[in-house]
Order: structure tokens, then sequence, then C-alpha cells
């Protein structure tokens, strides 16, 4: 309804020069594209509570990680070539590969809130050729929340055991403790007084807070043979 | 167990007696003195030419009645099994039944029938089912006890122009089961747990030829001009003034009920579903099916408890005999009433205060047959295929084989192989006696082009949160959910967990994407249909979902009415799927600019697809369905549950040169509780995963390979991804304009 409204006023302004206002039938107001369409709202909450606060419980952070291991990274330089062979660093075949090593996102979290989104389908025209889309619109005035996104500790951790035998501590889960002065750990967490106390170890973190106001729409399409800019 | 096993009637019926009595009466006058007739008995004499019998009694009880079917065991013997139903019990007061037969004639040399029953039965209670060998003497476990009620009268009536069962001639049939309150109790120890179908509704009425074939069995046809059935929809009692569609099946939950005590209060809404209005061309057909031979031993030979195969003539699961039906209907659609109501379909909470989607408008899929010709006049239907009911004794059911899973790339494998078809029933040693309902070949060729939101009958028009039943008529969105070439086999049985009735089950269902016209398909789509100024008003018929669905599930494990919510344990579930998500628009339909058309192969194109999806998961679930609460609030559908993946794949696929992104060899358990919640105009869908939410290192969620697949080639590993832990919860809201 508040569309229509709205719709009608920009109508009533649009033709204020014109001697007469012409009144939109439904039918006409029908033929407006997107129509038929939707409105999404979409929030999405990481470890977060409602207000947006880190829920993991702090003996347990060591299970809100992310973690990657990139293809062939082990700690004693061992791999598998093309053909699967396990190899030592000097190229010698071995029987088994080394500690596996991983990329670990500590303390990730993040409340993404879209507030509006709407979905239609429209006709997107490129020279002569004409492709449905799907057409996502953001209103400026309700931008995209980004509250508390990212991760509060990177680092890269190495299994206890090579290739993943017995008795391996898998490097994500890593909760060791080691260091001295300003940089001692225990438990996975630095200990010495200073921004990072209680943090878990690690070498950088990433915080998003703010909003994205985005105007514009996303027109989203195949891109197959047919289409020029394919 | 006995005591279940005595197959000898307590009493006789009462109706028998009572019924033979007064033909006595009525066929055999001369032999006794003539009775005077008073004004209230010549009254209720109805047509004065016919006849009418009308029994009356209080109650009856039986011990046991029984179905018996005939099953090939692993051991290549064709033997009998039988399904019985112990202590049945009609209760009430002024219970009885009515039954007026007239004789018609409406031309030369024809003569029809007139017949109307009318049944006032009360309830109608049977204490426990199970299943049992030939002899009755070794059942399994009670499936659960059954009880209808209903204070308004059954009806059935019949009427022939010419004869009794005449293939040639118009029939008109009645059968009118209205507000039944039909509840299926599992026992939990002291306390009983009820699964209830409230208000439920079959109202209809047929015009058209009812005859029985010798090969083809029974069939009750409605098609040509002038034949219809109509699905009529029904007061309802509790809200008067207003009625609930034709056929309604609302699940309500109701837990700790006392023993024999029948009612639906304190019951909290599952789900609604409902459909009314006419469809034509329609027929039903019911017929004994032999499956000792290739063509029609659907379900495969029977395994042994050993899991062998058996083989030979008499080793087929269906065995000698088995039942067979084939209902199809066409429905009408706003632009084709044929003179009825409008087919519509209902889906939403149950209960009181409860809102719902109605889907109308039902079109096919294509929106013209000939490109830029007239626009499809085509009727969308339901055709149920082949549903066959069996009694059978096996640890395996085969599915048919899906040859697009069996040939779509997993990685370097298929998603599925033929050994994914061949399902277990169970993975005890021995095999229960089970009652297995197979379908083959159901196809539901229908787009909605037209949603609107509904609320229960209770919600009165002061009440903040009201939906005027005449709002959204004029939407133009829709949803399309076409399913193609569906088939099923769901096998149940009695079991207990501790002192707990539980319902075993198993179940192996598939579907198939797209037929090879591309006219058919099986796809899950949002349509947006605002008229297209371009068309001369036609809708637009934008898509966007996922498209073309060829999908395998298969599971076994058990159900339980559970404190406050239905449990269903599965300790062995896969899901294997490949589909489209796809956006662009409906085969034959108009661009809205310039003046092309969507093809009429559209959904055999790749020209729309976003990217495919290949996935296929192993492993357990426990998954509760939580009733929704009794405001508007709070009536809700909640799924809770953990699901512990032993080996999984997700697949993206680019749909012009087959290169796939995959997420392979992923293994975790994830616990989970969601709902779908319907709004006054929107709808809600809320996601809450944790990731290994016991916190141990053997359950964390990893992806073992992420590869890159070149097309047709071999995996190109990226690396691996591991999430220990934590929480994800989502919510979306969805206003469709």
């Amino acid at each position: 309804m508040k569309k229509l409204t709205l719709l009608a006023t920009l109508l009533v302004c649009g033709t204020a020069s014109h001697a007469a206002l012409e009144p939109m039938d439904n039918q006409a107001l029908q033929t407006v594209m997107g129509q038929g369409g939707a409105d999404i709202s979409l929030e999405l909450r990481l470890n977060h509570d409602a207000s947006s606060n880190f829920v993991c419980a702090n003996g347990e952070l060591e299970y809100c990680r992310i973690a990657l291991s990139i293809n062939n990274r082990y700690a004693d330089g061992s791999y598998k070539d093309a053909l699967g062979v396990v190899r030592n660093s000097a190229g010698g075949i071995i029987s088994n590969v080394g500690r596996k090593q991983w990329l670990v996102f500590k303390g990730v979290q993040g409340t993404l809130n879209i507030q509006e989104l709407k979905i239609d389908g429209v006709d997107l025209s490129y020279a002569s050729t004409i492709k449905p889309a799907i057409q996502l619109s953001f209103n400026p005035l309700k931008p995209i929340q980004f509250r508390n996104f990212g991760y509060q500790s990177l680092s890269i951790e190495t299994d206890t055991v090579a290739n993943e035998g017995v008795g391996n501590l898998p490097g994500y889960l890593a909760k060791g403790s080691g260091g001295v002065g300003s940089g001692a750990y225990v438990d996975g967490k630095y200990t010495a007084t200073g921004f990072d106390n209680g943090r878990e170890v690690g070498f950088t973190g990433l915080n998003i807070h703010g909003n994205l106001s985005v105007a514009g729409t996303l027109k989203v399409f195949s891109c197959d043979a047919g289409h020029p800019r394919c | 167990m006995s005591s279940q096993n005595k197959k000898t009637s307590r009493k006789v019926s009462g109706l028998s007696l009572l019924a033979s009595s007064v033909l006595l009466v009525v066929y055999s006058p001369a032999t006794y003195a003539l009775q005077v007739l008073d004004d209230a008995a010549l009254s209720r004499v109805n047509g004065q030419d016919g006849l009418m019998i009308d029994t009356q009694y209080d109650e009856i009880q039986l011990d046991q009645a029984y179905w018996e079917d005939r099953t090939g065991l692993s051991t290549n013997v064709d033997t009998a099994l039988r399904g019985y139903a112990n202590n049945i019990s009609i209760t009430g007061s002024n219970l009885g039944t009515e039954i007026k037969i007239d004789v018609n004639s409406t031309g030369a040399n024809q003569a029809g029938i007139d017949l109307e029953v009318s049944s006032r039965y009360g309830t109608i209670a049977a204490e426990s089912f199970n299943i049992c060998d030939g002899t009755g003497a070794n059942c399994g476990d009670s499936l659960g006890g059954l009880t209808i009620q209903s204070t308004e009268n059954a009806t059935l009536g019949f009427s022939t122009t010419n004869g009794f069962l005449n293939q040639n001639s118009t029939a008109d049939l009645t059968l009118s089961l209205k507000n039944l309150n039909i509840y299926i109790t599992q026992a939990d120890a002291a306390v009983n747990n009820q699964l209830i179908l409230k208000d439920f509704n079959f109202n209809f009425f047929g015009k058209g030829a009812i005859w029985v074939d010798s090969v083809s069995g029974f069939q009750l046809v409605s098609e040509g001009a002038g034949n219809y059935v109509d699905l009529l929809r029904v007061a309802d009692p509790a809200n008067p003034g207003k009625d609930k569609p034709g056929l309604n099946i609302e699940l309500m939950y109701k837990g700790n009920a006392p023993a024999g005590v029948f009612n639906t209060t304190g019951a909290q809404g599952v789900i609604r579903l409902g459909a009314s209005g006419r469809v034509l061309d329609s027929s039903l057909v019911f017929r004994g099916i032999d499956a000792r031979d290739a063509v029609d031993n659907l379900l495969g030979f029977s395994f042994s408890g050993a899991d062998i195969a058996g083989s030979g003539t008499n080793a087929t699961v269906m065995g000698s005999t088995g039942l067979a039906l084939r209902m199809k209907a066409e429905f009408t659609n706003a632009d084709n009433l044929a003179g009825g109501n409008e087919f519509t379909l209902e889906l939403a909470h149950a209960g009181d205060n409860a809102y719902g989607f109605e889907f109308s408008n039902l079109k096919p899929l294509l929106v013209r047959k000939i490109e830029a010709g007239a626009i499809n006049q085509d009727r969308a239907y339901l055709d149920t295929g082949n549903v066959y009911l069996n009694l059978a004794n096996t640890k395996r059911l085969q599915m048919p084989v899906n040859t697009v899973l069996n040939a779509a790339q997993l990685g370097t494998n298929k998603i599925t192989t033929n050994a994914d078809y061949s399902h277990l029933v169970h993975n005890a040693a021995t095999n229960p006696n089970i009652l297995v309902a197979a379908v083959r070949g159901l196809e539901f060729q229908a787009v909605s082009r037209r949603g609107r939101f509904l609320v229960s009958n209770d919600v009165l028009a002061s009440d903040p949160g009201w939906i005027d039943p005449n709002a959204g008529k004029t939407n133009t969105w829709g949803l399309g959910l076409p399913i193609y070439n569906l088939n099923t086999n769901i096998a149940v049985y009695g079991t207990t967990l501790g002192s707990a009735e539980r319902l075993g089950f198993s179940l192996g269902l598939s579907t198939q994407g797209v037929n090879a016209t591309g006219d058919k398909s099986t796809s899950i789509l949002v349509i947006d249909g605002a008229p297209n100024a371009n068309d001369a008003g036609n809708p637009t018929s934008y898509y966007f979902g996922l498209r073309n669905i060829d999908m395998l599930i298969t599971a076994y494990g058990t159900v339980g009415l559970e404190a406050g919510k239905i449990n269903i344990n599965m300790p062995k579930l896969l899901i294997a799927a490949s589909m489209q998500v796809a956006a662009g628009y409906l085969p034959g339909a108009k661009y809205a600019t310039g003046t092309g058309y969507s093809p009429l192969d559209n959904f055999l194109k790749d020209t729309d697809v976003l990217f495919g999806l290949n996935l296929k998961f192993d492993g357990s679930m426990d998954l509760n369905l939580i009733p929704g609460g009794n405001t508007l609030a709070t009536n809700r559908l909640g799924f809770q549950g953990s699901y512990l993946i032993n080996s999984g794949a997700i697949q993206i696929v680019d749909p012009i040169d087959k290169s796939i992104l995959g997420l392979d060899n992923i293994s975790g358990r994830i616990a989970f509780d969601n709902s779908i919640k319907i709004n006054q105009n929107s709808v809600d869908f809320n996601l809450g995963l944790n990731f290994n939410p016991s916190r141990t290192p053997t359950e964390v969620f990893r992806v073992r390979d992420i590869n890159f697949y070149p097309a047709n080639g071999a995996a190109q590993r990226l690396g691996e991804m591991v999430i220990t832990g934590g929480t994800l919860y989502s919510s979306m809201n969805i206003i469709p304009r």
C-alpha cells in the first residue's frame, strides 16, 4: 500500500504541469515491473547472540574456529606429487606425508543484517540481446549492517603427529602454551597484560563494524554463449 | 500377545442381526400377523415406492478383523501374512445406519438405482494394529491404536441411470465424511501420546461412470462433457458461517492424553493441508496384483534377515496378491472453472490461530505449446501413478533406478550407483512383517500462479492479525512445485524402544528432474506473474528457483510420539540430488520487452541456469517436529535435531562447460533448530545451526577436499577446511508482492 501511495504521490508531482490529472487504474499500476516480486530481510549471526556479543565459552574457544589447509602443506616439506606419490622435500619417495599445517581463523564471529532486499524478475537489454535476469535492489536508507564481523586472531598451527596418525592433536584444535614476556601464552591464550590478554594466539585480527549503504540494483543472469558479454 | 491372536468374534454383530430381522419383516409379511403402522413410522418412509432399512444399535464389539495378503519370502516361498485390527469397538448413543434404496427409470428399457446410506457411528476405535503370519500366531508389535470420532453422519450416495455398474451410463456418487477427529495413539509406559487428524473432511461428489472390469478392476471414471468431481467445502462446526476445505488434513499433536479419552483439548498444531474445488477428467482404478513375474516385480526380491537376496518366482516382495490403485484428476483454474468452484490447495499451520497459504490458479509448466501461439489451455493435473499396498517380509526394498543420478558426476564418481536403490528396511537380524506402500510414477504437474495468505476460521475480523477471506485474490505471485515421476517406497511396522511404542519405518523417495520434451519437471519455483503489457496483459511468468531436481532419499528408523514432540530417529539417511539454480521465463512466455519468446524446451536448455548443484550426504539424523503454540505469534512448525554426516559432498557445476567446484569428503555433526512461520503477509525461515554441538574432536565439520574439476577432468585439490564448532543463526523474512 505504501508503494502505491508513494507512486501515486510521485504521479501527482510529475503531472502537475498538465492540465488534468489522469487517473491510473489498477491495470496500469500493475504494469510497473517488479510488482510480482518479493521483499526479503535476512539476518545472519555467527557465534553471536541477538546483541552481537561473542557467545563462545572462554574455556572452549578452540571450538569457534575455521581452519584452512592449503593442498600439500606439511611441516617437513613433504608433498604428494601429481601422481599421488608421497615425496620428501628433496624429492625422494617416502611412505607418509608429514604434519599438516593449517591456517586457523580463531574466534570467528559476526552479524550481518541485510535489512531490505527486493528481488524481481527483469529483462536485461544489452545491444539487441534480451536476457531475463534476477534483479536485486537495495534501499540506501536501510543499509546492510555489519556488527563485529571478522575473527579475533589468525595463526598457522601444525598437527602434532605426521600423516594425522594416532594421537594427533590437529592444528585446528591447537591450544598450546609457550612464549615469553609479552608473548607468553597458556592454553592457547596470551597471559601478559596488554590489549590481547585472554585472546587466542595469533598474529592479526579483523573486525568490521559499520553500515554499508547500497543504492542501485544488481542483476544476476546465466552467462551462456548466446550472450555477447559472455 | 496371545489374547490378540484369538480370532473368534466375542459377540455377533448387532448390525447384522438387526438387519436380517428387518429384512425378514419386509420380505415375509404374509407369515406374520399384520401390524398397524402408526404415523410416526410412516413418516420415516421416504420416497414411498422405495425401500428403507433403518438399523439401530448401542454398541458393537469385535475382537479382531484382518486383511490377508500373500508375500514372497527370500526362501522362494509364497506365504500369507495378516494385518490385524484388534479390539474394535463402535460406541456412542443412537447409533445406526439408514439405507434407502429406490429404483428409477430414465427411459425405455432403462432402470437405475438410487442408494443412500447414512451412518451414525459415534466413536470407532481399534485398540491396536499388528502384522502377523498367516496363522495369526506370530505377531509383531503394535503399530498404535486408532480412534475415529464424528458427530456428523457419514453418507454414501449412489445413483445410476441405467443398471448398477454400467460403463456406458452416468452415475452420481456422493461420499461425505465430515469433521472427523482421527486419533493415532502410541503408548509410552503409562502415558499416551496422540497424533490427531482434526476436522478431517472428505466431502466428495462425482458424476461419471462406475464399473468393474475383469482385467482393470474397479473403475470410477469421470470424463467427458457434463462429468466432474467436486470436493465441496464443509461447514466448520466450531465457527458458524465459515467453512473448511472439502479435503482437510489437519495434523495436531497431543501429549500425555489420559487412557481412553479422545478429544482435541490441548492439542497443538503441526501442519494442515487442504484441497477443494472442481476437478475434471478424473479417474480412480482399484485392482489386485500378482507380482510373481518380472514386469510386476516392482519392489524386487525379498532379502533375508541376514541380508541375502532371494530369487525365484515365489520370492518377490509383493508376492502373489496385493492391492493396486491409481487416481488421476485435472484441476480447474481461474480461467477455466467448468461451472464449479476453482480448485485450490491450502498449506497452513494447524489448529486455531493459524496462518497459512492458499495456492490457486494452477496451470501447467508450459505457458504456450506453440511458440508465439495461443496461451496453453491445458489443465494442471495430479496422476498418482500406480500405488501398491502389500504386506511383506524383507530386509530391503527396491527403488527404480534414476539414470540421471547414475550418470551425473560427483567428483570423480557418479552421484548414485545401482546399489543405492536397494534400501534397507531395518538393521536387525530378523525381518519384521511390514506393510509397504509403493508409488510408481506420480506426477503433479501444476504451477500455482496465485498465492495468498489465509488465517484460521477462529480469528475474527475484530482481532488483530485477521485476514479478509477475500484478500489477495488478485495477487500475481505464485509458487510452482511441479513433481515429475516421483517414486516412493514406505514400509511401516510396530516396534518398541524401551517401554515406548514406536512405528518402525523405511523410506525410499526419488524424483526425476525433467522429461525428454521439457514440459514436465520437478522444481521449486517462485513465479513473478505481473501482467505483461508486451503480451496482451498475460502474466509475465518470470521464475526463480531450483529446477529439474533429480533426487534420491533413502532412510530407515523409527517414529515416536514423545513428550511435546514427534521424534523421527534415522540411523541411516542418504540424500542424493542433482538440480539447477535458475532464473528466467517459463517455457513459452513472451518476453516483457522485444518480440522474443522463451523456448518451449527452455527447461532442457542451460541458458537460464546460474549454476548446477550436485550433492550427496550419507549419515544419520535424529529429527524432532515441534508443534506450534496456540497464538498467532507462536503457531509455527519447528524442526530440531542432530545430523551426523559420515560422508558428503556438495558440488557447484558450471552450466556451460560443466567444470566443477567441489566440497568433497564432508563429515561432522550439525545440530539444528529451525522453524517455518507463516505470518499475516510474510513467511519467516529461521535457521539455527550448531556445528559440533558436543565439542568433540571427532565431530568437527570437515571438508577434507576442496577440489576444482576441469570439464570432464580429474580433481585438482586446493586444500581442505574445518569448522571446529560454533553457532550460525539465520532469520529470513520474505514478503511476496
